[in-house]
Formats: structure tokens, sequence, C-alpha cells
């Protein structure tokens, strides 16, 4: 999303403003999931029999499985037989070879959302005209299971940078798909990931060659419409020796009164002295303010530093989903390789959230770094969750972390749930963490000075969350600094 | 983890079904118990250390510890199979804990009902009969709990401190044990003070349990705590502080050493009632690492249902900073002797109260004297 | 006879993994009895001279020598140079919660005294002999009980560095800008206190960026210290001439 639909969700008012469903004719499954589906999939996207078999063997792995139930997170039995594994819009089943064959409903969704599809858009009006070219943003769109549209490609091909759908990957860059393709995230790694793995429809690929510095930030924009459908997108991004890249996503759904299951993996691979910065702003509809429908967002998101001195860094807002369940982790495996998790999750009404991360320190010198801004309200329920492990062979590691918790009203609750495990004694492990409320103090030094109720608590929440807001690119730090007030209307009584 | 079971043919004593504290209407104990023994939060307890082995000994031979200060006006000590009260019990949250409590023929209950000038002493010798220690209103008690080497050992301790009592309970654990349990239970009405001062070692696998209930208004708590766990010795300590009424304050500073090759698991958890308003918590843990590996894990928790509280926790794991120890060593204090003044020093940041000296000179190995300081 | 001879001496250390060299062929002579004061601008390499002479880990000797009676210290640890009589006065001497000053003075005492040989002092005789020296140095007695350095104020820190210097009586003491951050009153009682322990055995290396401290503490030699090298060498009047000119006169 973009500056100028958030002011247009500032201005309309309360509600979630992306809740519109947008009417196309869609080829969807039945509900259901068996071998017979996988293989549907599979075959519908033409893809070669060691990928038919991979999906297999996920799905085997699925069905042994039982769902994780040791998040903070209550919700009734999930009927995965009663979820449709795949949906496309009609008009996309051959995919369009350019915009101008885009079903213009589909057009007018993202239009409505802000999301810049046509090139010249981009250039002239939402990305600030004075920038560089380092400022335009190249987005691939998903919308319910397929992918519609990547812009800017061929500014991306001078650069050597490939991105394009996963599903379009497996045909053009087979050898990059079979090597990476749940080398960080194994096909059985948890029942989510497994059911991902097994289903996964599209979602978006990224290759950066050796030493390059992708031209533009890259950008998934995910859309969920069909109704009972799941989404299940899958990314990888891979980033070879000496290459930047930033990555961001954005995700919105229409308002239904049934919950919508999104189970997504994001992979990424940083292979020596590359970067990957990976931004997320999930305002996926909430549920109504009874906790009536939303999306369950049970993501599986893991990078690797398989390098030395290579850096992945996670930066989210969380804003929307009923539930969340999601963990973004890095593998510090690479020597002096960094790892960063910067994370404001914000949860009104009925949400839960339950998400935090996961470094696992192996190699030497490995540093991380973690900063997590909770943020409850009305009757939901927000967690942090997370394990720093040092490996007895990562001598002089290091990590930080702080999780502040901020509640408003006392319908709500905030927790913290830090796991840290250290087998090497040159370590240096620090923790930190707060709760506490708006203090009355700072909304009466606001009051008095005329600033409303609503607006200083805003003002209050915008700073607690500051040191997260500035690792997001510029454009992104703006919205989520409005989204939050958007998404806390309402929580102040 | 259905693996695990409680010895067979387990009942509820009449003793524990009476009073508005007795488990009255729970059903079955035996299924009660074993629910609780497969859930989550049981596994979550037990997530370092295995309990099957205590799960087995729950049945063994147990002793009457040797009491001092219990000859004092304001106490009375009985052995006996019903005691006059019940603490309260939570099941669900240690079931093997009441599972020892069902299965004693025994139990020591003290009663205390006026500020002892005293203090009252503890001396396990072996595996102890379940202690029940109830403080009437008013009443103030300084305990001391000393231990005695064993095989197979274990202790559970239970208090009530009512309106306004006020217990500081100091124990030192210094003794060698194949595998050593402490369950300790307070249940603190309003007003009431409690503070826990917690020295011990490492031992082949110590395992301490500390559940603390803030059940009336204003109620104080402070724990502090310093360990040393040497190479080959384990300690897990688990404590679990819950706010459940207003303007409750807790505390809690712990101080680890661990050297190479021990292990030491932490996991203290906060939880704030939704009408426990006005609490204040804090949490710290330190963890000082010593040599190349050692197994060190902590896990400070939060579970916050209300939002007038002021709640803080923090926990690091680290080696002795070079800049301390270049201080000492710029002073000609050679290296090993500087890092036994820095760890005491570290673990000296948590000793307070009537053991002390004991715990001080226990848990550090320093070479200098200052006789008659 | 030479109480300390550093000769060509060069030092690096580690900046973002690779060498930086701070001083860069530095010599320094200090015969018994004798103060001799550095002086140079921010970054010159002061402190890393102060530091490297105590033997802070942290740095690396590339060449050249240091010797305290002839002796040589660079391959000796911290310890060892302290009990063949180096004292170190900190610029920022580090607060030690839970170990005591008494503690600390006495551990220091036993170990300098098992390392010549000599009977551990009495405590008790040690802390009669620290008090009296806390009390002349507007210290209260008391804080011998409090950990080390805990809570002090930036003053009482540096007050103690001194207290210590006369305590456990050095040959050499270095003293790496033992006036940064001290009030005039301060300054006169930790000057006091230098100036006691000035005796014609002993020698002492005074580290400062300011010639205030050169008014209380009467040098006999002043160096100028700049990018790593000594540029200028003088009496007095040295400081004085810089207190007016500056240092870019001179480099």
């Amino acid at each position: 999303m973009t500056m100028s639909t958030v002011d247009e969700l500032v201005e309309a008012g309360n509600d979630y403003q992306a809740g519109f469903i947008t009417d196309v004719e869609s080829e969807t499954l039945p509900p259901g999931l068996d071998e017979e589906v996988v293989r549907f999939i599979s075959q519908k996207k033409g893809e070669p029999d060691w990928l038919t078999t991979w999906r297999l063997e996920a799905l085997q792995g699925w069905q042994a499985m039982q769902e994780p139930k040791w998040a903070h997170v209550h919700y009734p039995p999930i009927d995965f037989q009663a979820i449709s594994y795949y949906s496309a819009p009609k008009s996309q089943q051959e995919g369009p070879k350019s915009l101008d064959e885009v079903d213009p409903e589909i057009l007018r969704t993202y239009e409505k959302l802000g999301i810049p599809l046509h090139e010249q858009a981009a250039l002239a009006g939402v990305v600030n005209p004075d920038a560089d070219a380092g400022r335009q943003v190249a987005v691939d769109v998903v919308f319910d299971s397929v992918s519609i549209t990547t812009t800017f490609k061929s500014r991306l091909k001078e650069a050597g940078v490939i991105f394009c759908p996963i599903s379009e990957a497996v045909h053009s860059h087979p050898e990059l798909v079979q090597k990476y393709l749940g080398s960080v995230i194994s096909k059985q790694d948890n029942f989510y990931a497994a059911l991902n793995s097994a289903v996964f429809s599209d979602g978006s690929f990224v290759y950066i060659p050796k030493g390059v510095r992708c031209p533009m930030e890259l950008s998934t924009y995910f859309r969920i419409n069909e109704r009972n459908t799941g989404q299940f997108e899958r990314t990888l991004i891979i980033a070879d020796e000496g290459s930047h890249v930033s990555y961001l996503e954005g995700c919105t759904a229409p308002m239904r009164d049934e919950n919508q299951l999104h189970a997504a993996v994001v992979e990424l691979v940083a292979l020596g002295d590359a970067e990957i910065k990976y931004s997320t702003v999930q305002n996926w509809y909430p549920g109504d303010a009874d906790g009536k429908g939303g999306i369950y967002n049970f993501v599986t998101k893991r990078g690797l530093c398989a390098g030395p001195r290579s850096k992945i860094s996670w930066t989210q807002v969380e804003t929307g989903s009923a539930i969340t369940w999601k963990y973004p982790s890095v593998v510090l495996r690479g020597d002096h390789s960094v790892g960063e998790f910067y994370s404001v999750a914000l949860t009104n009404n009925r949400q839960q959230a339950d998400t935090g991360t996961k470094m696992i320190h192996m190699g030497k010198h490995t540093k991380s770094t973690i900063v997590s801004k909770g943020i409850s309200a009305g009757n939901s329920e927000n967690c942090y969750r997370g394990l720093v492990r040092v490996s007895p062979t990562a001598a002089h590691a290091r990590n930080f972390t702080q999780c502040d918790s901020l509640l408003i009203g006392d319908t709500c609750g905030a927790h913290t749930f830090p796991y840290i495990e250290n087998k090497n004694n040159s370590a240096t492990l620090e923790h930190e963490a707060s709760t506490s409320k708006v203090s009355d103090d700072q909304l009466f030094a606001c009051q008095q000075r005329g600033i409303d109720t609503e607006k200083a608590v805003g003002m209050i929440v915008n700073g607690f969350c500051k040191e997260v807001f500035r690792e997001l690119p510029m454009e992104f730090a703006v919205e989520a600094g409005k989204l939050l007030e958007v998404s806390l209307e309402g929580a102040v009584g | 983890m259905a693996d695990l079971v409680l010895p067979q043919g387990l009942s509820l004593p009449s003793w524990m079904q009476a009073g508005d504290q007795g488990l009255q209407g729970i059903g079955q104990i035996d299924s009660v118990l074993q629910a609780a023994l497969d859930s989550p939060q049981f596994r979550e307890r037990w997530k370092y250390t295995r309990p099957r082995p205590l799960l087995e000994h729950l049945e063994d031979p147990q002793q009457l510890p040797v009491f001092e200060g219990v000859d004092q006006e304001g106490i009375t000590l009985t052995t006996t199979a019903a005691p006059s009260f019940c603490p309260r019990l939570e099941p669900q949250h240690a079931p093997e804990a009441t599972a020892k409590l069902c299965l004693a023929n025994t139990l020591i209950v003290i009663e205390v009902v006026k500020p002892l000038t005293e203090p009252l002493r503890i001396q396990h010798t072996a595996s102890s009969q379940p202690v029940l220690l109830r403080l009437h209103p008013g009443a103030e008690v300084a305990l001391e709990e000393t231990y005695a080497p064993g095989e197979f050992l274990q202790q559970a301790v239970w208090i009530e401190l009512e309106d306004g009592a006020r217990l500081s309970h100091a124990r030192n654990t210094f003794e060698a044990a194949d595998w050593h349990w402490q369950y300790l239970y307070v249940h603190q009405a309003k007003h009431s003070a409690y503070s826990l001062h917690n020295y011990t070692t490492g031992t082949q696998l110590r395992r301490q349990d500390i559940h603390l209930v803030l059940d009336g208004e204003g109620c104080e708590a402070k724990l502090l705590g310093a360990a040393r766990i040497d190479s080959k010795t384990t300690l897990d300590q688990h404590i679990n502080v819950e706010h459940r009424q207003a303007m409750g304050n807790s505390e809690q500073k712990f101080h680890h050493v661990v050297a190479d090759g021990g292990k030491s698991t932490f996991n203290s958890r906060i939880h704030i009632h939704p009408n426990a308003r006005g609490s204040a918590a804090i949490l710290s843990n330190k963890n000082l690492g010593l040599g190349q590996s050692a197994t060190i894990n902590t896990k400070p928790e939060l579970e916050i249902y209300n939002d007038d509280v002021q709640c803080a926790h923090g926990a690091t794991i680290g080696r002795l900073s070079d800049d301390e120890m270049f201080y000492f060593t710029s002073r000609g204090i050679a290296s090993p002797e500087a890092t036994a003044l820095l760890s005491r020093g570290f673990l000296n940041q948590c000793i307070q109260g009537a053991l002390a000296e004991a715990a001080s000179n226990a848990l550090t190995h320093v070479g200098i004297t200052l006789d008659h300081a | 006879m030479t109480l300390l001879q550093v000769e060509g001496l060069k030092v690096d250390i580690n900046a973002d993994d690779a060498p930086m060299p701070i001083l860069k062929g530095l010599d320094l002579e200090v015969k018994p009895g004798e103060v001799h004061a550095i002086m140079g601008p921010n970054g010159s390499g002061k402190s890393t001279l102060a530091n490297v002479l105590a033997g802070r880990p942290g740095y690396r000797v590339t060449q050249g020598s240091i010797r305290l009676d002839g002796d040589s210290l660079l391959d000796l640890a911290p310890e060892e140079r302290a009990q063949r009589g180096l004292f170190l006065a900190f610029q920022y001497p580090v607060e030690i919660p839970g170990v005591s000053n008494m503690e600390f003075l006495k551990a220091s005492l036993d170990s300098l005294a098992k390392a010549r040989g000599e009977q551990q002092p009495a405590a008790a005789a040690v802390i009669g002999e620290a008090r009296e020296l806390a009390n002349s140095l507007d210290l209260d007695p008391s804080f011998l009980k409090r950990g080390v350095n805990e809570g002090f104020s930036g003053g009482e820190k540096k007050r103690n560095e001194i207290m210590q210097l006369l305590l456990l009586k050095p040959k050499l003491a270095v003293l790496d800008e033992t006036d940064s951050g001290l009030d005039i009153d301060a300054l006169q009682t930790v000057s006091e206190g230098v100036n006691r322990f000035r005796r014609e055995d002993r020698g002492v290396v005074l580290i400062t960026h300011y010639q205030r401290l050169l008014e209380h503490i009467v040098p006999d030699y002043v160096h100028v210290l700049a990018e790593g090298r000594i540029i200028q060498s003088g009496d007095k009047d040295l400081a004085l001439e810089l207190e007016a000119k500056g240092y870019a006169w001179l480099t």
C-alpha cells in the first residue's frame, strides 16, 4: 500500500478499508485436501515431476502431523477438509501477457488498494518524483492463488535480478528453485509449512546475482478475495555473494464472516557478504469487533545466513488478522553473520497474536538483535514468543533483545515468553522486557496542550514503536504509523 | 506425554477435601492429576529436565526433619495423618506436588499464632514428610532450612500466610544428591510479606519449584537467589509468581555462576490476573559463564491481564567484563583470584539474610581473609 | 639507573577488524624521583600509552620495548607488572558491585606481598591505614565496606585511585587523566595525594590534557605527544607555552 491509500483510509473513517470484495469469476477447487488435489495443483501449473513428488511427500508428512497447540491463542478446530486449496480468477487461467490482459475488475481492486500496477503510475505519482531509481518499487501481485503481474521486469532484467512468480521460476530457473526450495524450511518443518509445501499456489521468486545491489525495492502484494479459500503462497529469495536486496510485503483481504486461512512460507538465503532486508506490513482482515471473521495467519518465515558476514533483517508491522502465528527467524550459520528482527504487533478487539522470532547462532562472532513492540487493546491477546539459541560452535555470539508491551484498557492481555538457550560461554546475551500502560501523565500532558485522547494515544503508540518504524523503508513507515492509528480506533474509551 | 504416570490408586484423603480451600468436587483425583500431567503446561514446566524419575520416587520413605525453635511460645508442631487445615491446592499447576500430599501418611503441621523471638530451623536429614506451615494473622517468623546429602531427596513445603503475617525464609542447599527436588508453595493473604533467600549449588540434578500466590491486597514478596553450578552439575529452578489481587509487589533477583560443563535452567513466570490492578513485578536473572562451554537456559516470562501494572524482566548471559578483570589484574591480583573475587561480587549482590555468611562462603572460594575486619 | 625505559614503541589497536596504528615510535625515560608530564591533544595516543604500560588487553605492540628497572614488561600479564611496582590510576575506574573496596584492597596487597615474598599484611593494619588515607583524601571511610567504586561520583572515583596509589606504594605511578572531571577542590586534594607519593626512589608519569594540574604537581619534564610520537620535550615552562598557544603550533 502507499501513502495515498492510507490517507484515504484515514479520511474514510473507522472500518477496515481493504474489506471490499471483488466480483470476478473464479475457478475454484471444491473444498478438501488429498493426493488428487495436490496432483491437480501441480498439473495445473505444469510442474516437473520432482516438484509433484516433493509436494506429495509434504502432504504425507502433513497428514501425520498434529496442529501445534503451544501458542497462546484459542480458536475452534479448523476443518482442513472444508477449505478450497485452489482459486484463480477465470480470466487469469492462461496467465496475463501484459497488464492489458488483466481482468479490469482486478485492476480496479488494486487501484482501490493503491497498489501501483502500471509502471508509469509508479513513476509518475505514487513514488516521490524527486527520488532516484532506488526508491522505485517493483511489485509482484498475488490475487488468491495466482500471480497477476510483476512490474519493472525489464529494469530488473538489466541488472540481472530475477523477480517473477515462483510458478514461472519453476520453468524459467528450475536449477535455482530445485536447489533452494525447502532448503531453509524443509517440506515437513511444521504442520503449516508442510501444508503449504503440499498446496502452495504461487508467490514470488527473487534471485540477486553476485555483487549486485538490487536497483529498486521489490514488493509483493497479497490479496485474498475468494470465499472459503486458503492462501498458501510461497516466497523464495536468494541473495548471492555480496548482493543486496530490500523486499516489501503487504497483505489485505475482504471482510467476510468466516475465518480464512493463510499459511504462507517465506524462505530467504543470504550467501557470503549478502544482505536481505525483508519488511512486512500485514493488514489482513482482522475480523469484526466481536471477533467474527478474519484471517488465520499461520506463517513460517525463516532466513539462512549461509555465508560469512551475511545479514538478514526482518521488519514486520502486524496489525491485521484474527490470529497471527508467525516467527520470522534467522539461522546464523556463516561466521560474523547478522540477524535482526524488528516487530510491531498491534491487537485490538478480539484479535490474537502469538509472534516473535528465533535466532539460531551457529557461526562464530554471529550477532543478533531483537526489538519487539506489542500493543494490546480491546479484548485482544498479544504475545511475544522468542528463542535465542547459541550452539557450542558459536563462539563470541551476541544477542540483544528488547521486548516492550503496552496495554490499552484492562480487558486485554500482553505476554512475553522468551527462551534463551546457551551452550557457549563466550556468548553475551541480554534480554530486557517491560510491560506498562499508556501513562496517565503522558496522556494528561497531551490533553493539556489540547490534543484529544485518541490522538494522544496514537502519538504515544507511534513513539513507542519508533525504533521499529525507522527500520522500514520510508513510505512503509508512514503507512505503518497511520495504520496503527486506524487499527486503534475505538480502543480508547 | 502419556508415558508419564503417577502411582496407581491415588485417592483424596478426607482432610484435603475439608474446608473452603479443600479440593471438593474435583472428581477422581487420579484422573485430574493424570490430565494435568498430560497437559502442555506440565510439559513446559519440565522442558529441560525429565520428570519421570521424580514421579517414580514419590512414594519413597520420608523422615521427620530436625527442628529448632519449636518450643517457643506461640508455635505448635504436630505430626499427623489428618492436618487441621488444607493448603490451597492447585492440582493443575503442579500435579506431582498434589500427588505427594495425597500419598503422605504423615504430615508435619506447624502453626504460629504470634511473632516469634527465635528463628524456626528445619534441618532436612533425608527426604522429608510434607511440611505445612501456617502463620496466623500478625504472626512473624524467621525460617531457616538446611539440607543433608543423599541419593534421591524430596522436600515439599506448603506455607499459608494469613492477613498481615510476615515470613522471612532462608534456605541453603549445598549438599550433594543424585536427584533432589525441593517444592515450595506459598500462599499469601492480604498485607502479608514473604521473603526468600535461596542459595544453592548444582548437584547431579537439583530441581527447585517455587510457587508464590499473592492472593490478597497489598502483598509483598521478595525472592533473592544465588547459585553456583559447577562442572557436571545441574540446577533447574522453576518459579511462578501469581498476582491474584490488587496492589501486590513482587521482586526477584537471581544471579548464577555457571562453570565449564555445568547446566543451569532458570524459568520464572510472572502472572498478573485481570483484577490485580496496581501490581508491580520485577525479575532479573543474570548468568555468569566461566570457562568454555556450559549450558545456560533462561526463560523469564510475563503473562499480564491488567493494564494498571509496572512489570519488567531482564536476563543476561555473559562473561566477566574485560574492564573489571583488567582493573583487578592491574592491582596485582592474578587472574584466577580476580575471577574468584569478581564471581563472588556477582553472587554477593543477591546474598542477604539469616544464612548469608554461610551462603557466601559456600558459594565462593576466595583465598583472602579479612580476619576481625 | 632508569626506572622506566620506553624505546621505539609502536602500538596498534583493532578497529573494524583492521589494525590501526596509534603509537608510532615513542621514546620515554623516567628516572627515580622524576615526574614526567605527558600532554597532547585528544586522540594523540596518551591513554593508549597508559594502557599499554599496564598491559591492558586489546592493544598490540608491534615494535619497541618497555622496561621497568631494566626488565622487559612486554611479555608480562597485568598483575605481574603490578607486582613489579607499576600502578595505573584509571581515567575511568570501573564499578564492581558486590566486591567491597576492603576486599579488593586486601586482595591486591596480599598479591603484591606474595609476589615479593613478603608476609601478607594484617587486615587490621590495612584497614587502619586505608581509613587514614581515606580521611586525608576527603573520602568517607565507610566507603571501605561498599562495593568497589559503587555509586561513587566521578571525583570520588579519582580520589579512590589516589588512595590506592598511596596504599599500594608502587615504584612507578602512571596517572591517566586523573584531573579530568575534577572541581578545583578535588583537584587540590588529588594533587596533594600525588605529591605525597613523590619520593626519590619513585617515578610518576602524569598524563593530562590540561596545564592546570601541573600548577599543583610540578613536573621535572613535560613531553608533547601528537600523532603517536613525542614531538617536543622540555621543562614545566613548555606546559605554560602550550597553554598559551595550544597544540597547533607544534603539530
